[in-house]
């Protein structure tokens, strides 16, 4: 168990250091901050003393390992738009994403994996088809034309909610939901096919043949064991939700990581790119490595198979 | 409560209200709405000496004021604001009378100390001295600022500077309270409370939130005519549309041609606004092939029906200045220029006598920075095709990549008119120290000898000559093609009563009563 967790620090650190190294080369040769923040009219003067002051003028691997050497001691700069703290920018973002991608997440699960389950018990019956329908719509539709739609709807036609902003909860209810559908709709199709799976195995057919009542076969046998793919896909969905957070909240005016990130990325404020992509890659590398240690609570082979 | 929408609700709210203020004159007199506004942008910090963004003309100019301001309402005509009068002493002095009892929004008094300290390099060389400021835009010819006494301030420059009073009132020379900046320590906590003398002040600025300002009811220019004025931040068009059909917003900024019918056609809501000193323009290299060819560059221009674009993609409601002049040039202002022509007969001609045969010309296009970029680029692609020229685009994310060297092509972009003096325009960034002169993309020692002597000179008669001169040396050499001024739409509700200006500027205190 320790050497598969070590195995599995090790490639997270490598995925981080790779999202990481990729985007701050990126980030420097697709412009100059020096031109994008500074007035349009500031001297040259002014110019050399901003890519002076933010160290643009060295070669790129010195800015590189400078920075490397400032992230392993916890230090990831100042904005160069307000000069605030990165940490501190970032941080305070955090709880507002995770204000609509935590909802989002429960809304995938709560829906997703009983519609799923429901779907593969009841197949090739009308509800199957139904739910079916519905998944598809619900992950080929995309977020923004989705948001536009219940904001048209529920905001604009029947006045209900509000269009965007983060005033109160209220204006929670349309991004929740605007992320969390398409997710739900993803786990349904993966859950059902599980489901199927699990229903074809030969311990099913036994334990059906031993007379054990229908509901503990699929409570005791077909849940646990369709759980492990299933799982896979939450972990997956993670990544979808930080994705999905990019587009949403810009179509709601919320003001979490996905707006600070476009807007960073536009004015290019490069630290606080960096830390946003550091944060979330490390964000999709925790999910992932939850997901593989679940596996092994889950299917405790995972382990041993691993080991050998 | 069956069928309570939140619009019936708000509505019947709203009626409930209006009945209990009716029964009541006073009361309504005193009511003043909370005004929210939807903009795509805010600016990082609210500090005029920080920032001349967009967003800081909208919001900050509702914070801070100048020693003069300008009079949008009536051609941008200087008008007198926290000095009630000013004396042009020589070509190299200006005096300012201080209007007396104008007070701080900490309801402090303005004092000279302020004015003198607004102008001092602690505030123009900004945050740890790196001068990440706009001083050097506004104050560059300002030599000294003195007290002389507790009421008057004497401003000299370094050199005679005619529109030393326009940049004054521009941006950049606005008072703040020496106390108050003191007593916050630094410039982070100031930046959280800044103090100013506008209409309005400052209560929170949170990033992608928005800004909130609240009525400084002890303003010198009269009682603010809202409660509060909440700008939001919704950078998506669409969502700011669906916001204020919603009912979420009073008035949004940049509407955008294709969706002034959804807003105008409820009755409920309007659209605002129109051209404003914003030129649009093509800037070229002159040093690139064939670009160097300046039959090639008047083609370009030639080649352009400016008018259809006008009408096909901005419903015809902006226009085209005469050789980038604006009639708050006042004197000026030449009528004998003429907007650019479209001749794709001439243009055939002279693309024909350059012997130019079809090789390649790069146009670097960013991904609509400016309204309807794209879309225009498309249009005039065809039109050069029409006359013989080949014009490839070459896609850049943003105005750096599009600088990047070795240039080679030509880009979009805009001259803001600053200022209300030729000086704001051409000048600014294409004569000897201007930001594309500094490329290497473009020289002409004519049109140097010719700006720097017009920027220094304070005889009316003189200054006409040079400026006409400098058009005509422009309008020969085509450095830059002028394609229209840029609009700024707003949509809102018909019954907020609040009146654009030909300006980014959105003021929202008494001077623009309208809104009242």
């Amino acid at each position: 168990m320790l050497i598969f967790a070590l195995s599995r620090l090790l490639r997270a650190f490598i995925t981080i250091a790779l999202v990481v190294s990729f985007a701050f080369v990126a980030l420097r040769l697709s412009g100059d901050p020096a031109l994008e923040i500074l007035s349009s009219d500031a001297t040259p003067d002014a110019i050399a003393a901003f890519r002076s002051a933010w160290g643009l003028d060295d070669s790129i691997g010195v800015q590189f390992l400078r920075y490397a050497q400032a992230v392993f001691a916890g230090e990831l700069g100042h904005s160069m738009r307000d000069g605030r703290d990165v940490l501190t920018v970032v941080a305070e973002r955090i709880p507002v994403t995770l204000a609509i991608t935590l909802p989002a997440l429960m809304i995938n699960i709560v829906i997703g994996i009983p519609a799923g389950v429901v779907a593969a018990l009841n197949r090739n019956t009308p509800l199957d088809r139904i739910l079916m329908a519905g998944a598809v719509a619900g992950f080929t539709v995309p977020s923004y034309v989705l948001g536009f739609g219940l904001v048209l709807i529920f905001s604009v036609w029947l006045g209900w909610l509000p269009s965007g902003g983060s005033q109160s909860w209220i204006n929670a209810v349309l991004p929740v939901f605007t992320l969390g559908v398409g997710g739900a709709a993803i786990l349904a199709r993966y859950t059902r096919s599980a489901v199927l799976e699990v229903l074809t195995q030969s311990y099913v057919r036994t334990a059906s043949a031993k007379g054990v009542p229908w509901r503990h076969v699929v409570e005791r046998h077909v849940l646990p064991n369709a759980a492990i793919p299933t799982v896979t896909i939450i972990g997956l969905m993670v990544g979808h939700l930080v994705a999905g957070a990019v587009i949403v909240e810009s179509i709601f005016s919320w003001p979490g990581i996905g707006r600070l990130l476009v807007g960073s990325v536009v004015s290019r404020d490069l630290a606080v790119v960096q830390g946003i992509l550091l944060l979330v890659a490390l964000t999709m590398v925790i999910a992932n490595m939850a997901v593989d240690l679940l596996y092994g609570m889950l299917d405790p082979r995972t382990l041993s198979r691993r080991h050998k | 409560m069956p069928n309570l929408t939140r619009r019936t609700f708000v509505r019947r709210a709203a009626a409930a209200s209006a009945a209990a203020l009716l029964s009541n004159p006073a009361s309504a007199q005193d009511a003043r709405r909370k005004v929210v506004v939807a903009l795509p942008t805010q600016p990082a910090q609210i500090d005029p000496m920080i920032w001349n963004d967009t967003p800081s003309l909208r919001i900050t100019s509702n914070v801070f004021e100048s020693l003069l301001r300008f009079d949008y309402l009536n051609n941008s005509e200087l008008k007198p604001a926290l000095a009630e009068a000013w004396t042009r002493i020589d070509p190299l002095t200006v005096e300012f009378k201080l209007r007396p009892n104008v007070k701080f929004h900490d309801g402090s008094d303005v004092t000279a100390e302020d004015v003198v300290f607004s102008f001092s390099e602690t505030r123009t060389k900004g945050p740890d001295g790196k001068a990440q400021t706009v001083a050097s835009q506004y104050q560059r010819t300002i030599k000294s600022v003195e007290a002389l006494d507790p009421r008057t301030i004497r401003i000299t420059t370094s050199v005679a500077d005619a529109a030393l009073e326009q940049k004054i009132a521009a941006w950049g020379c606005q008072i703040v309270s020496k106390k108050a900046f003191d007593r916050a320590g630094s410039w982070a906590k100031w930046f959280e409370t800044p103090i100013g003398t506008g209409p309005y002040r400052v209560v929170w600025n949170r990033k992608d939130v928005g800004v909130l300002l609240a009525a400084h009811d002890g303003y010198w220019g009269g009682r603010p005519p809202h409660e509060s004025v909440e700008f939001r931040v919704v950078p998506e068009a669409a969502s700011r549309q669906n916001g204020l059909l919603a009912g979420d917003y009073d008035l949004v900024s940049d509407v955008l041609p294709d969706q002034f019918d959804a807003m105008s056609g409820t009755g409920a809501f309007e659209v605002v606004g129109g051209s404003i000193p914003n030129l649009r323009v093509l800037v070229i290299d002159t040093t690139a092939p064939w670009l160097s060819d300046v039959r090639i560059r008047r083609a370009m221009s030639l080649a352009l029906d400016r008018q259809l674009i006008i009408d096909s993609l901005w419903r015809g409601r902006i226009d085209v200045p005469r050789n980038a002049q604006y009639p708050a040039f006042g004197a000026l202002y030449d009528d004998g220029q003429k907007a650019p022509a479209y001749d794709p007969e001439q243009a055939r001609k002279l693309v024909a006598e350059a012997g130019y045969r079809g090789e390649p010309i790069t146009y670097r296009l960013m991904n609509n920075w400016y309204p309807n970029e794209v879309l225009t680029a498309q249009i005039m692609l065809a039109m050069w095709q029409a006359v013989g020229l080949n014009v490839r685009i070459e896609s850049v994310e943003n105005i750096s990549q599009a600088q990047k060297q070795p240039i080679q092509a030509f880009w979009d972009s805009s001259i803001l008119l600053f200022w209300p003096d030729p000086t704001a325009l051409y000048w600014r960034v294409a004569g000897e120290n201007g930001s594309w002169t500094r490329l290497g993309i473009w020289k002409s020692e004519e049109f140097f000898a010719a700006g720097a002597k017009f920027e220094r000179s304070t005889d009316a008669e003189e200054r006409k000559a040079l400026h006409h001169a400098m058009l005509e040396i422009i309008h020969d050499q085509v450095p830059i093609i002028q394609l229209h001024n840029n609009g700024a739409f707003y949509g809102k509700r018909r019954d907020f009563s609040w009146r654009p200006y030909p300006s980014l500027i959105m003021d929202f205190g008494p001077f623009n009563m309208a809104g009242a």
